[in-house]
Protein backbone atom coordinates (compact mmCIF):
# COMPACT_ATOMS: atom_id res chain seq x y z
CA UNK A 1 0.00 0.00 0.00
CA UNK A 2 1.34 3.55 -0.91
CA UNK A 3 0.33 6.41 1.22
CA UNK A 4 -1.83 9.38 -1.19
CA UNK A 5 -3.48 12.14 -0.34
CA UNK A 6 -7.18 12.64 -0.74
CA UNK A 7 -8.42 16.32 -0.33
CA UNK A 8 -11.93 15.22 -0.26
CA UNK A 9 -11.29 13.49 3.32
CA UNK A 10 -8.70 16.19 4.39
CA UNK A 11 -5.85 13.49 4.78
CA UNK A 12 -3.25 11.03 3.70
CA UNK A 13 -5.00 7.50 2.92
CA UNK A 14 -3.80 3.90 1.88
CA UNK A 15 -4.08 2.84 -1.69
CA UNK A 16 -2.35 -0.45 -3.56
CA UNK A 17 -0.37 2.26 -5.86
CA UNK A 18 1.43 5.73 -5.92
CA UNK A 19 -0.72 8.24 -6.69
CA UNK A 20 -0.06 9.60 -10.45
CA UNK A 21 -2.56 12.60 -12.27
CA UNK A 22 -3.52 13.32 -15.41
CA UNK A 23 -2.59 17.00 -16.60
CA UNK A 24 -6.45 17.89 -16.75
CA UNK A 25 -9.56 15.42 -15.21
CA UNK A 26 -12.60 14.61 -16.67
CA UNK A 27 -15.29 16.03 -13.98
CA UNK A 28 -19.15 17.12 -14.25
CA UNK A 29 -21.63 18.98 -11.98
CA UNK A 30 -25.22 17.86 -11.31
CA UNK A 31 -27.58 19.97 -10.14
CA UNK A 32 -30.21 17.35 -7.95
CA UNK A 33 -32.96 20.41 -7.95
CA UNK A 34 -33.67 20.46 -11.25
CA UNK A 35 -33.33 16.65 -12.14
CA UNK A 36 -37.33 15.50 -13.49
CA UNK A 37 -35.91 11.87 -13.82
CA UNK A 38 -36.75 12.00 -17.88
CA UNK A 39 -34.24 9.51 -18.31
CA UNK A 40 -32.85 11.68 -21.68
CA UNK A 41 -28.97 10.81 -19.99
CA UNK A 42 -29.50 7.50 -19.93
CA UNK A 43 -31.20 6.57 -23.35
CA UNK A 44 -28.52 8.81 -25.17
CA UNK A 45 -25.97 6.57 -23.71
CA UNK A 46 -27.60 3.43 -24.41
CA UNK A 47 -28.32 4.65 -28.06
CA UNK A 48 -24.84 5.13 -28.17
CA UNK A 49 -22.83 2.57 -26.39
CA UNK A 50 -24.83 0.02 -24.86
CA UNK A 51 -27.01 -1.32 -28.17
CA UNK A 52 -25.22 -4.67 -28.79
CA UNK A 53 -25.51 -8.09 -27.74
CA UNK A 54 -24.48 -8.76 -24.34
CA UNK A 55 -25.24 -5.18 -22.84
CA UNK A 56 -28.38 -5.67 -22.41
CA UNK A 57 -28.66 -5.15 -18.37
CA UNK A 58 -26.16 -2.13 -19.07
CA UNK A 59 -26.88 1.14 -18.19
CA UNK A 60 -23.27 3.09 -17.75
CA UNK A 61 -25.82 6.05 -17.10
CA UNK A 62 -29.01 5.38 -14.91
CA UNK A 63 -31.22 7.85 -13.09
CA UNK A 64 -32.41 6.35 -9.58
CA UNK A 65 -35.02 7.79 -7.47
CA UNK A 66 -33.31 8.12 -3.94
CA UNK A 67 -34.21 6.80 -1.41
CA UNK A 68 -35.92 3.87 -3.09
CA UNK A 69 -33.97 3.18 -5.55
CA UNK A 70 -30.95 2.00 -6.94
CA UNK A 71 -28.91 0.50 -9.77
CA UNK A 72 -27.95 -2.23 -9.05
CA UNK A 73 -30.32 -2.59 -6.51
CA UNK A 74 -29.43 -0.73 -2.93
CA UNK A 75 -25.80 -0.40 -4.09
CA UNK A 76 -24.92 2.18 -1.60
CA UNK A 77 -27.18 1.51 1.44
CA UNK A 78 -25.19 -2.26 0.80
CA UNK A 79 -21.64 -0.26 0.72
CA UNK A 80 -22.33 2.25 3.79
CA UNK A 81 -23.27 -1.40 5.96
CA UNK A 82 -20.23 -2.98 5.52
CA UNK A 83 -18.09 -0.13 6.02
CA UNK A 84 -20.13 0.12 9.32
CA UNK A 85 -19.47 -3.28 9.97
CA UNK A 86 -15.93 -2.70 9.05
CA UNK A 87 -15.25 0.37 11.73
CA UNK A 88 -18.69 0.25 13.86
CA UNK A 89 -19.72 4.26 15.04
CA UNK A 90 -15.95 5.28 13.72
CA UNK A 91 -17.31 6.71 10.20
CA UNK A 92 -17.55 10.56 11.27
CA UNK A 93 -15.98 13.79 10.28
CA UNK A 94 -14.08 16.05 11.97
CA UNK A 95 -16.20 19.06 10.69
CA UNK A 96 -14.06 21.56 10.59
CA UNK A 97 -13.63 22.62 6.97
CA UNK A 98 -10.15 24.23 6.06
CA UNK A 99 -8.44 25.10 2.83
CA UNK A 100 -8.28 23.93 -0.64
CA UNK A 101 -6.55 21.10 0.33
CA UNK A 102 -9.29 20.12 3.03
CA UNK A 103 -12.77 21.55 2.23
CA UNK A 104 -14.85 19.66 4.03
CA UNK A 105 -13.03 18.80 6.91
CA UNK A 106 -11.19 15.10 7.74
CA UNK A 107 -12.70 11.97 7.35
CA UNK A 108 -11.91 10.00 10.64
CA UNK A 109 -13.57 6.74 9.36
CA UNK A 110 -11.87 3.95 7.04
CA UNK A 111 -11.88 4.04 3.39
CA UNK A 112 -12.69 0.77 1.26
CA UNK A 113 -9.19 0.66 0.98
CA UNK A 114 -8.29 0.80 4.41
CA UNK A 115 -11.79 -1.33 5.24
CA UNK A 116 -10.60 -3.83 2.65
CA UNK A 117 -6.68 -4.91 4.93
CA UNK A 118 -8.83 -6.05 7.75
CA UNK A 119 -11.86 -7.67 5.77
CA UNK A 120 -11.96 -11.44 4.32
CA UNK A 121 -14.44 -11.56 1.87
CA UNK A 122 -15.75 -14.91 0.96
CA UNK A 123 -13.24 -15.45 -2.20
CA UNK A 124 -10.55 -14.17 0.01
CA UNK A 125 -8.66 -10.65 0.50
CA UNK A 126 -9.52 -7.72 -1.08
CA UNK A 127 -8.08 -4.77 -2.26
CA UNK A 128 -11.07 -2.73 -1.82
CA UNK A 129 -13.69 -3.86 0.77
CA UNK A 130 -16.63 -4.23 -1.87
CA UNK A 131 -19.30 -7.63 -2.83
CA UNK A 132 -20.50 -8.29 -5.85
CA UNK A 133 -24.00 -7.69 -6.77
CA UNK A 134 -26.35 -10.77 -7.70
CA UNK A 135 -27.82 -10.77 -11.07
CA UNK A 136 -30.91 -9.97 -9.56
CA UNK A 137 -29.77 -6.99 -8.64
CA UNK A 138 -29.00 -5.52 -11.97
CA UNK A 139 -31.77 -6.84 -13.25
CA UNK A 140 -34.72 -3.83 -13.48
CA UNK A 141 -33.74 -0.76 -13.23
CA UNK A 142 -36.21 1.47 -11.29
CA UNK A 143 -38.90 -1.25 -10.97
CA UNK A 144 -40.82 0.27 -7.61
CA UNK A 145 -39.35 3.30 -7.64
CA UNK A 146 -42.02 5.65 -7.93
CA UNK A 147 -45.09 3.39 -7.48
CA UNK A 148 -44.24 1.58 -4.50
CA UNK A 149 -46.36 -1.41 -5.97
CA UNK A 150 -43.84 -4.49 -4.95
CA UNK A 151 -44.78 -7.46 -3.08
CA UNK A 152 -45.59 -6.96 0.95
CA UNK A 153 -43.21 -8.64 3.54
CA UNK A 154 -43.30 -12.15 3.10
CA UNK A 155 -45.40 -12.78 0.30
CA UNK A 156 -42.49 -13.13 -2.62
CA UNK A 157 -44.17 -12.51 -5.85
CA UNK A 158 -47.78 -11.17 -5.11
CA UNK A 159 -47.84 -7.61 -6.04
CA UNK A 160 -49.19 -5.93 -2.29
CA UNK A 161 -51.28 -3.59 -4.67
CA UNK A 162 -52.92 -5.64 -7.79
CA UNK A 163 -55.30 -2.71 -8.02
CA UNK A 164 -54.08 -0.26 -11.29
CA UNK A 165 -57.39 1.79 -10.82
CA UNK A 166 -55.35 3.21 -7.34
CA UNK A 167 -51.69 3.93 -8.11
CA UNK A 168 -49.98 4.00 -4.63
CA UNK A 169 -47.38 6.70 -4.33
CA UNK A 170 -45.01 7.45 -2.33
CA UNK A 171 -46.04 10.04 0.89
CA UNK A 172 -42.59 12.05 1.48
CA UNK A 173 -39.66 12.86 -0.22
CA UNK A 174 -37.85 11.81 -2.93
CA UNK A 175 -35.49 13.04 -5.35
CA UNK A 176 -33.38 11.56 -8.66
CA UNK A 177 -29.85 11.00 -8.54
CA UNK A 178 -28.48 10.67 -12.06
CA UNK A 179 -24.97 8.62 -11.88
CA UNK A 180 -22.39 7.23 -14.35
CA UNK A 181 -18.65 6.33 -14.23
CA UNK A 182 -16.94 9.30 -11.25
CA UNK A 183 -13.37 8.27 -12.92
CA UNK A 184 -12.67 8.47 -9.84
CA UNK A 185 -8.57 10.01 -8.86
CA UNK A 186 -7.84 6.86 -6.91
CA UNK A 187 -10.25 4.25 -8.40
CA UNK A 188 -11.07 0.85 -6.93
CA UNK A 189 -11.53 -1.06 -10.05
CA UNK A 190 -8.28 -0.20 -11.00
CA UNK A 191 -6.63 -1.12 -8.05
CA UNK A 192 -8.75 -4.67 -7.44
CA UNK A 193 -7.81 -5.84 -11.40
CA UNK A 194 -5.21 -8.46 -10.83
CA UNK A 195 -5.03 -8.41 -14.58
CA UNK A 196 -3.83 -4.22 -14.92
CA UNK A 197 -6.65 -3.93 -17.30
CA UNK A 198 -8.33 -0.84 -16.02
CA UNK A 199 -5.79 2.61 -16.51
CA UNK A 200 -6.44 5.85 -16.07
CA UNK A 201 -5.66 8.20 -19.10
CA UNK A 202 -2.65 10.79 -18.40
CA UNK A 203 -4.45 13.30 -20.87
CA UNK A 204 -8.13 13.49 -19.11
CA UNK A 205 -8.29 11.36 -16.31
CA UNK A 206 -10.65 9.02 -18.24
CA UNK A 207 -10.71 5.45 -16.51
CA UNK A 208 -10.95 2.56 -19.37
CA UNK A 209 -10.63 -1.07 -19.34
CA UNK A 210 -8.63 -2.35 -22.19
CA UNK A 211 -10.20 -5.64 -23.18
CA UNK A 212 -7.44 -6.88 -24.47
CA UNK A 213 -6.07 -7.13 -21.58
CA UNK A 214 -9.39 -8.33 -19.60
CA UNK A 215 -9.99 -11.79 -18.36
CA UNK A 216 -13.64 -10.92 -16.66
CA UNK A 217 -12.29 -11.96 -13.56
CA UNK A 218 -15.15 -8.89 -12.23
CA UNK A 219 -12.54 -7.68 -9.29
CA UNK A 220 -13.23 -4.55 -10.45
CA UNK A 221 -17.20 -4.88 -9.82
CA UNK A 222 -16.69 -6.11 -6.24
CA UNK A 223 -14.37 -3.35 -6.06
CA UNK A 224 -16.33 -0.21 -7.38
CA UNK A 225 -18.38 1.52 -4.80
CA UNK A 226 -20.44 3.09 -6.94
CA UNK A 227 -20.85 -0.15 -8.75
CA UNK A 228 -20.14 1.52 -12.46
CA UNK A 229 -18.24 -1.76 -13.84
CA UNK A 230 -20.43 -3.93 -15.65
CA UNK A 231 -19.52 -7.99 -16.74
CA UNK A 232 -20.39 -8.55 -20.30
CA UNK A 233 -21.29 -12.22 -20.88
CA UNK A 234 -20.61 -12.45 -24.76
CA UNK A 235 -17.15 -11.31 -24.81
CA UNK A 236 -16.37 -12.46 -21.11
CA UNK A 237 -15.26 -8.94 -20.16
CA UNK A 238 -15.80 -6.39 -18.15
CA UNK A 239 -17.06 -2.66 -19.63
CA UNK A 240 -17.60 0.56 -17.96
CA UNK A 241 -18.34 4.27 -19.49
CA UNK A 242 -15.78 5.61 -21.76
CA UNK A 243 -16.47 9.24 -20.49
CA UNK A 244 -17.49 9.51 -24.36
CA UNK A 245 -13.71 10.08 -25.44
CA UNK A 246 -13.89 10.79 -28.83
CA UNK A 247 -15.78 13.99 -27.64
CA UNK A 248 -13.56 14.68 -24.85
CA UNK A 249 -11.13 14.62 -27.43
CA UNK A 250 -12.47 17.06 -29.91
CA UNK A 251 -13.11 14.28 -32.35
CA UNK A 252 -16.67 14.29 -32.80
CA UNK A 253 -17.49 16.09 -36.30
CA UNK A 254 -20.73 18.67 -34.25
CA UNK A 255 -17.46 20.25 -32.13
CA UNK A 256 -15.63 21.38 -34.63
CA UNK A 257 -12.40 20.58 -33.79
CA UNK A 258 -12.93 21.67 -29.70
CA UNK A 259 -13.63 19.12 -26.72
CA UNK A 260 -17.09 18.04 -26.69
CA UNK A 261 -19.28 17.12 -23.68
CA UNK A 262 -20.67 13.53 -23.31
CA UNK A 263 -23.69 11.89 -24.86
CA UNK A 264 -25.33 12.25 -21.35
CA UNK A 265 -24.70 15.27 -20.60
CA UNK A 266 -25.68 17.43 -23.88
CA UNK A 267 -28.78 15.09 -24.21
CA UNK A 268 -30.03 16.46 -20.91
CA UNK A 269 -33.60 18.47 -21.12
CA UNK A 270 -33.55 19.73 -17.81
CA UNK A 271 -30.19 21.57 -17.98
CA UNK A 272 -29.13 19.74 -14.49
CA UNK A 273 -25.42 18.59 -16.01
CA UNK A 274 -22.37 21.00 -16.51
CA UNK A 275 -18.90 18.52 -17.48
CA UNK A 276 -15.76 19.94 -18.50
CA UNK A 277 -11.87 18.77 -17.98
CA UNK A 278 -10.24 20.47 -14.78
CA UNK A 279 -6.66 21.42 -14.14
CA UNK A 280 -4.75 19.21 -11.82
CA UNK A 281 -1.51 19.88 -8.98
CA UNK A 282 1.22 17.67 -9.17
CA UNK A 283 -0.47 16.61 -5.90
CA UNK A 284 -3.91 15.82 -7.38
CA UNK A 285 -5.57 18.95 -5.74
CA UNK A 286 -6.92 21.32 -8.44
CA UNK A 287 -5.25 24.04 -9.80
CA UNK A 288 -6.60 27.05 -8.60
CA UNK A 289 -8.36 28.27 -12.40
CA UNK A 290 -11.05 30.80 -10.88
CA UNK A 291 -13.12 31.25 -13.98
CA UNK A 292 -13.32 28.01 -14.74
CA UNK A 293 -17.03 26.89 -13.79
CA UNK A 294 -16.74 24.00 -12.30
CA UNK A 295 -13.48 25.16 -10.11
CA UNK A 296 -15.91 28.18 -9.22
CA UNK A 297 -18.90 25.60 -8.42
CA UNK A 298 -16.73 23.10 -6.30
CA UNK A 299 -13.93 25.27 -4.59
CA UNK A 300 -15.28 28.58 -4.53
CA UNK A 301 -19.13 28.68 -4.09
CA UNK A 302 -18.78 25.58 -2.77
CA UNK A 303 -22.45 24.03 -3.81
CA UNK A 304 -21.35 21.19 -5.90
CA UNK A 305 -19.80 18.10 -3.47
CA UNK A 306 -18.70 14.94 -4.58
CA UNK A 307 -20.82 11.19 -3.90
CA UNK A 308 -20.04 9.16 -0.91
CA UNK A 309 -16.54 10.95 -0.31
CA UNK A 310 -16.04 8.69 2.56
CA UNK A 311 -15.64 5.79 0.30
CA UNK A 312 -11.70 7.10 -0.56
CA UNK A 313 -11.85 6.86 -4.19
CA UNK A 314 -11.87 10.50 -4.65
CA UNK A 315 -14.94 11.00 -7.32
CA UNK A 316 -14.95 13.37 -10.00
CA UNK A 317 -19.01 13.86 -10.20
CA UNK A 318 -20.12 16.85 -7.90
CA UNK A 319 -23.57 17.46 -7.12
CA UNK A 320 -26.19 20.51 -5.91
CA UNK A 321 -27.74 18.43 -3.02
CA UNK A 322 -31.57 19.20 -3.36
CA UNK A 323 -32.80 21.40 -0.96
CA UNK A 324 -35.87 19.44 0.51
CA UNK A 325 -34.49 16.86 1.65
CA UNK A 326 -33.58 16.48 5.32
CA UNK A 327 -30.44 17.07 6.11
CA UNK A 328 -28.74 13.93 7.95
CA UNK A 329 -29.38 11.78 4.65
CA UNK A 330 -28.01 13.95 2.35
CA UNK A 331 -24.79 13.93 4.44
CA UNK A 332 -24.29 10.84 4.41
CA UNK A 333 -24.42 11.58 0.66
CA UNK A 334 -22.53 14.15 0.38
CA UNK A 335 -20.42 14.66 3.70
CA UNK A 336 -20.15 17.50 5.77
CA UNK A 337 -20.47 20.13 3.36
CA UNK A 338 -23.89 20.08 2.94
CA UNK A 339 -25.28 22.02 5.22
CA UNK A 340 -23.14 25.14 3.63
CA UNK A 341 -24.02 24.23 -0.14
CA UNK A 342 -27.55 23.91 0.62
CA UNK A 343 -27.55 27.34 2.04
CA UNK A 344 -25.51 29.39 -0.65
CA UNK A 345 -28.05 27.69 -3.48
CA UNK A 346 -30.72 28.61 -1.55
CA UNK A 347 -29.49 31.86 -1.13
CA UNK A 348 -27.21 32.23 -4.73
CA UNK A 349 -25.43 35.58 -4.78
CA UNK A 350 -24.45 37.36 -8.20
CA UNK A 351 -21.79 35.33 -9.75
CA UNK A 352 -23.54 31.74 -8.72
CA UNK A 353 -27.05 32.82 -10.61
CA UNK A 354 -24.66 33.46 -13.84
CA UNK A 355 -22.75 30.71 -13.76
CA UNK A 356 -26.09 28.01 -12.98
CA UNK A 357 -26.95 29.20 -16.53
CA UNK A 358 -24.22 27.85 -18.15
CA UNK A 359 -25.51 24.86 -17.49
CA UNK A 360 -26.90 22.74 -20.33
CA UNK A 361 -26.56 26.02 -23.03
CA UNK A 362 -23.93 24.45 -25.58
CA UNK A 363 -22.96 20.78 -26.26
CA UNK A 364 -19.20 22.06 -26.24
CA UNK A 365 -17.43 21.99 -23.27
CA UNK A 366 -16.75 25.31 -21.63
CA UNK A 367 -13.17 25.95 -20.26
CA UNK A 368 -13.78 29.43 -19.09
CA UNK A 369 -16.67 31.95 -18.23
CA UNK A 370 -16.58 35.70 -18.12
CA UNK A 371 -19.62 37.89 -16.36
CA UNK A 372 -20.32 41.02 -17.77
CA UNK A 373 -22.15 43.21 -15.21
CA UNK A 374 -25.79 44.40 -15.96
CA UNK A 375 -28.36 46.07 -14.39
CA UNK A 376 -29.95 45.39 -11.28
CA UNK A 377 -33.82 44.08 -11.65
CA UNK A 378 -34.78 44.17 -8.17
CA UNK A 379 -34.00 44.17 -4.20
CA UNK A 380 -35.81 42.51 -2.09
CA UNK A 381 -35.97 39.88 1.04
CA UNK A 382 -36.07 36.74 0.14
CA UNK A 383 -36.24 34.22 3.36
CA UNK A 384 -34.97 36.79 5.71
CA UNK A 385 -32.12 38.30 3.52
CA UNK A 386 -31.45 40.96 1.33
CA UNK A 387 -31.66 39.69 -2.35
CA UNK A 388 -30.99 41.71 -4.93
CA UNK A 389 -30.87 40.47 -8.57
CA UNK A 390 -29.19 41.30 -11.55
CA UNK A 391 -29.07 40.89 -15.17
CA UNK A 392 -25.92 39.73 -15.98
CA UNK A 393 -24.72 38.15 -19.48
CA UNK A 394 -22.22 34.93 -18.61
CA UNK A 395 -20.29 34.40 -21.69
CA UNK A 396 -18.16 30.97 -21.91
CA UNK A 397 -15.33 30.07 -23.89
CA UNK A 398 -14.45 26.49 -25.29
CA UNK A 399 -10.84 24.81 -25.36
CA UNK A 400 -9.22 27.19 -27.84
CA UNK A 401 -10.94 30.45 -26.33
CA UNK A 402 -13.83 30.07 -29.19
CA UNK A 403 -16.91 31.82 -27.57
CA UNK A 404 -19.28 29.08 -27.34
CA UNK A 405 -22.29 30.44 -24.59
CA UNK A 406 -23.79 34.01 -24.06
CA UNK A 407 -26.72 34.33 -22.30
CA UNK A 408 -28.20 36.28 -19.45
CA UNK A 409 -29.49 35.53 -15.98
CA UNK A 410 -33.08 36.82 -17.00
CA UNK A 411 -33.02 34.99 -19.85
CA UNK A 412 -36.43 35.03 -22.25
CA UNK A 413 -37.71 31.38 -22.94
CA UNK A 414 -39.46 30.86 -26.47
CA UNK A 415 -42.15 28.57 -26.70
CA UNK A 416 -42.81 27.54 -29.99
CA UNK A 417 -46.42 27.61 -31.02
CA UNK A 418 -48.82 24.77 -30.86
CA UNK A 419 -49.15 24.42 -34.61
CA UNK A 420 -45.40 23.98 -35.46
CA UNK A 421 -44.36 22.23 -31.94
CA UNK A 422 -42.92 19.36 -34.30
CA UNK A 423 -41.96 21.27 -37.20
CA UNK A 424 -38.00 21.46 -36.33
CA UNK B 1 -19.95 -15.62 -6.04
CA UNK B 2 -22.17 -12.58 -4.63
CA UNK B 3 -22.42 -11.95 -1.33
CA UNK B 4 -26.19 -12.47 -0.98
CA UNK B 5 -28.76 -13.21 -2.57
CA UNK B 6 -31.92 -10.66 -2.50
CA UNK B 7 -33.91 -11.53 0.24
CA UNK B 8 -37.54 -9.71 0.51
CA UNK B 9 -37.45 -9.92 4.16
CA UNK B 10 -34.43 -7.79 3.91
CA UNK B 11 -35.21 -4.42 6.46
CA UNK B 12 -32.24 -2.36 3.57
CA UNK B 13 -34.46 -3.69 0.50
CA UNK B 14 -36.49 -0.08 -0.15
CA UNK B 15 -37.59 -1.27 -3.42
CA UNK B 16 -41.58 -1.50 -3.25
CA UNK B 17 -42.04 -0.76 -0.08
CA UNK B 18 -43.41 2.90 1.95
CA UNK B 19 -40.59 4.60 3.43
CA UNK B 20 -41.98 6.02 7.53
CA UNK B 21 -40.62 9.13 8.34
CA UNK B 22 -42.31 12.65 9.82
CA UNK B 23 -40.32 14.92 8.31
CA UNK B 24 -42.03 17.31 5.97
CA UNK B 25 -40.47 18.89 3.15
CA UNK B 26 -43.27 19.37 0.77
CA UNK B 27 -43.28 22.97 1.39
CA UNK B 28 -39.62 22.95 0.37
CA UNK B 29 -40.15 21.14 -2.24
CA UNK B 30 -42.67 23.84 -4.25
CA UNK B 31 -40.52 26.72 -3.05
CA UNK B 32 -37.65 24.87 -4.88
CA UNK B 33 -39.33 23.46 -7.87
CA UNK B 34 -41.29 26.85 -8.17
CA UNK B 35 -37.76 28.78 -8.27
CA UNK B 36 -36.17 26.68 -10.56
CA UNK B 37 -39.09 26.82 -13.16
CA UNK B 38 -39.52 30.22 -12.61
CA UNK B 39 -35.80 31.23 -13.33
CA UNK B 40 -36.05 28.77 -16.81
CA UNK B 41 -38.87 31.51 -17.80
CA UNK B 42 -42.09 29.21 -16.90
CA UNK B 43 -44.95 31.92 -15.35
CA UNK B 44 -47.35 30.77 -12.47
CA UNK B 45 -49.95 29.00 -14.65
CA UNK B 46 -47.58 26.78 -15.94
CA UNK B 47 -45.72 26.04 -12.62
CA UNK B 48 -48.71 25.59 -11.25
CA UNK B 49 -50.00 23.15 -13.83
CA UNK B 50 -47.04 20.76 -13.65
CA UNK B 51 -47.82 20.41 -9.98
CA UNK B 52 -51.84 19.19 -11.16
CA UNK B 53 -49.97 16.22 -13.39
CA UNK B 54 -49.99 13.38 -12.37
CA UNK B 55 -47.10 12.48 -14.66
CA UNK B 56 -44.58 14.36 -12.80
CA UNK B 57 -44.69 12.28 -9.68
CA UNK B 58 -42.53 14.69 -7.09
CA UNK B 59 -44.93 17.57 -6.93
CA UNK B 60 -48.68 16.06 -8.19
CA UNK B 61 -47.20 14.02 -4.59
CA UNK B 62 -47.17 17.47 -2.94
CA UNK B 63 -50.87 18.45 -4.74
CA UNK B 64 -52.39 15.18 -3.72
CA UNK B 65 -50.93 15.20 -0.01
CA UNK B 66 -51.35 19.10 0.97
CA UNK B 67 -54.04 19.93 -1.52
CA UNK B 68 -53.74 22.75 -4.09
CA UNK B 69 -54.55 25.83 -2.30
CA UNK B 70 -51.33 24.93 -0.53
CA UNK B 71 -49.46 25.07 -3.71
CA UNK B 72 -51.09 27.79 -4.95
CA UNK B 73 -49.75 30.01 -2.09
CA UNK B 74 -46.15 28.94 -2.28
CA UNK B 75 -46.34 30.25 -5.77
CA UNK B 76 -48.17 33.19 -5.45
CA UNK B 77 -45.54 33.87 -2.78
CA UNK B 78 -42.64 32.84 -4.52
CA UNK B 79 -43.33 35.13 -7.51
CA UNK B 80 -43.76 38.26 -4.96
CA UNK B 81 -40.76 37.60 -3.29
CA UNK B 82 -38.60 37.24 -6.54
CA UNK B 83 -40.24 40.44 -7.77
CA UNK B 84 -42.35 38.59 -10.49
CA UNK B 85 -45.84 39.22 -12.29
CA UNK B 86 -48.00 36.19 -10.44
CA UNK B 87 -50.95 34.91 -12.92
CA UNK B 88 -53.02 32.86 -10.84
CA UNK B 89 -56.14 33.45 -9.92
CA UNK B 90 -57.12 32.71 -6.10
CA UNK B 91 -58.22 29.11 -6.24
CA UNK B 92 -61.72 28.23 -6.16
CA UNK B 93 -63.28 26.77 -3.25
CA UNK B 94 -65.24 23.83 -5.24
CA UNK B 95 -68.62 24.02 -5.86
CA UNK B 96 -71.41 21.01 -4.34
CA UNK B 97 -71.68 19.30 -7.69
CA UNK B 98 -67.83 18.77 -7.95
CA UNK B 99 -67.90 17.26 -4.90
CA UNK B 100 -67.77 13.17 -5.92
CA UNK B 101 -69.88 10.97 -3.49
Amino acid sequence: MSKVYNWQLGREMEYPYDAAFPDRQFAFVFNLNRCIGCQSCTMACKSTWTFSKGQEHMWWNNVETKPYGGYPHHWDVKLLSLLEQSNPGGQTWNGQPADVKAPYGQFKGRTVFEAATTHISPEGAQRALGYLPTDEEWASPNRFEDNPSGSEKGHRGQLAFSSGANTPQHKTWFFYLARLCNHCSYPACLAACPRNAIYKRPEDGIVLVDQERCRGYRKCMEACPYKKTLYRGTTRTSEKCIGCFPRVEGRDPDGGGIPMQTRCMAACVGHIRLQGLVQMNADGSWKEDRQHPLYYLVHVAKVALPLYPQFGTEPNGYYIPPRWVPRPYLRQMFGPGVDAAVERYSNPDRELLAVLQLFGKDARMCFRYEIKEGPKVFENSIRGRKFELFDDTVIGYGADGTKIIETKVEEPLHVRPSQHANSI
Amino acid sequence: MPKNESDPEDPLELNGVALLTNEDTHGEMVVCFTEEFMRLGYNASKILALFRDPFYIGPSMVTQEKGEAFVHDIISETFKAWNRECDLTPPQQPQAEDLVP
